[in-house]
């Protein structure tokens, strides 16, 4: 928005000079008392003389400090949780990791030695260790199962923010005063959309994770090997804004 | 007498900058060696995906699992290859030191003090020093090697296809120290070693 934009009056520059100059040093509390006195722009330059009416600025100061309570706090805490979660996420992640790489190494080894086997005429495929290989999956299994976890805490983070931004859409139907940003820009509705977004990553990834974890050591081919370790590794259902819209929200709530 | 102090002298100062420049280019080339091998590792994992027939895998039920990944891993390329050009422009900045050495040295030669220099005495050396012929002839040696060296590597990363095996191997081959040269290097400075830090 311009100066233009606000006071869309004719007006000679010297005062619209002055009017901007004076915006540009009082500080906010002292503006603010001022407009509450007033209701007019500088002690110069009255906005009656120029005709124009008195704009009302929303005092956006920095992020709400203190005890919280209600609605804010709720959010607030909602954001922290979710930092937690995705951290934990991303620990389980590597560690799911490692026993990924085991099983399609052993996966890999057993290819190998069936290749060659075949093209040297000899039968020296030995079968694959099962109970080792049982016992990796098992472990996959237990990671995956704490990453579905995870998700379901996501998915009770991302429930309470929705019962927020409805209440407050509520509240402000009744009232009729638009709802208003929490902390600094985004409003309920924006940090629930925002969790209902991360959400639908990480629901998509742990279906993918899932069906690597069930399906891993019974892979017969390099590539579809590959493609499950590096679609572990990569998840490709979390895009790199996933990370961006995660930390929108702890800046908004002043944890960043 | 003039003529010859004056080339030793700005063939003393040229070694010690191609000396210098030398160390940082191979250090450049060292500290983005992992980017190189990461490089290699991601477009291992592009090309053995491409292939992957997901009709009939477990994977059906996510048919854009290989259009997303295949995304990741090329940003993840893109941004390592960044990394890499930002090191190529360091190591052009360093060939470029080298070759102004060697021009600026020789333009002295030939240009201002050619009718004085005493060829005789240019060509024999001293117990501690080299000839200056010889020294001349080590500095062109130098420079020729190293903006060669310089010029396969950048004509790997120009040419680089993320989905091409043997594009990626000559990369990964051509972004390392030149075993060659450095031992070429490595013998030069031993021939200067008493002549660098000769006060003239």
């Amino acid at each position: 928005m311009t100066i233009l934009d606000i006071y869309p009056v004719q007006h000679n520059i010297e005062q619209l000079q002055s009017v901007i100059y004076n915006m540009a040093t009082k500080t906010p509390s002292k503006r603010k008392k001022k407009r509450n006195e007033s209701n007019t722009s500088s002690p110069n330059v009255s906005m009656d003389e120029l005709g124009f009416s008195p704009v009302s600025v929303r005092d956006v100061g920095p992020a709400r400090q203190g005890n919280l309570t209600g609605n804010p706090r709720i959010i607030k805490d909602g954001a922290a949780n979710w930092h937690n979660l995705i951290d934990k996420w991303n620990k389980l992640n590597d560690q799911g990791l490692a026993i990924v790489n085991d099983i399609a190494n052993r996966r890999l080894a057993v290819i190998y030695e069936a290749k060659e086997g075949a093209d040297g005429g000899q039968l020296s495929v030995p079968p694959p260790d099962g109970a080792e290989l049982q016992e990796l999956c098992l472990k996959l299994e237990t990671v995956v199962n704490s990453m579905k976890g995870v998700v379901k805490k996501m998915s009770g983070l991302t429930q309470q923010f929705i019962g927020v931004s409805e209440l407050e859409e509520y509240t402000s139907r009744q009232s009729g005063i638009p709802v208003e940003p929490l902390f600094q820009t985004l409003t309920s509705v924006q940090f629930s959309e925002k969790s209902t977004e991360l959400l639908g990553y990480y629901s998509k990834e742990i279906e993918l994770k899932d069906t690597i974890a069930q399906y891993i050591a019974h892979a017969k081919q390099k590539g579809l090997i590959m493609l499950y370790t590096s679609s572990w590794l990569h998840q490709p259902y979390i895009p790199d804004s996933a990370s961006l819209l995660m930390e929108s929200m702890l800046v908004d709530t002043g944890l960043r | 007498m003039q003529a010859e102090s004056a080339i030793l002298r700005q063939l003393q100062k040229s070694f010690k900058i191609v000396k210098h420049q030398y160390e940082k280019y191979n250090k450049d080339i060292e500290e983005t060696r992992q980017y190189v091998e990461s490089i290699v590792n991601l477009s291992e994992q592009l090309i053995a995906i491409k292939d992957v027939e997901m009709d009939s895998t477990p994977l059906e039920k996510f048919p854009d699992v290989k259009d997303k990944l295949s995304g990741k891993l090329m940003m993840s390329i893109e941004h390592l290859i960044e990394k890499l050009a930002l090191s190529l422009h360091n190591q052009e900045m360093c060939v470029r030191h080298i070759t102004q050495c060697q021009t600026s040295t020789s333009e002295l030669c030939r240009q201002r003090y050619s009718a004085q220099l005493d060829i005789q005495a240019a060509m024999e050396g001293q117990p501690l020093r080299p000839s200056i012929t010889d020294m001349l002839l080590w500095l062109q040696s130098i420079e020729v090697a190293v903006r060669l060296n310089y010029g396969e590597r950048e004509l790997a990363m120009n040419t680089v296809a993320y989905t091409s095996e043997d594009k990626m191997h000559i990369l990964q081959d051509k972004w390392s120290i030149d075993k060659q040269l450095d031992n070429s290097m490595l013998e030069i400075m031993a021939r200067l070693m008493y002549f660098l830090p000769e006060k003239l």
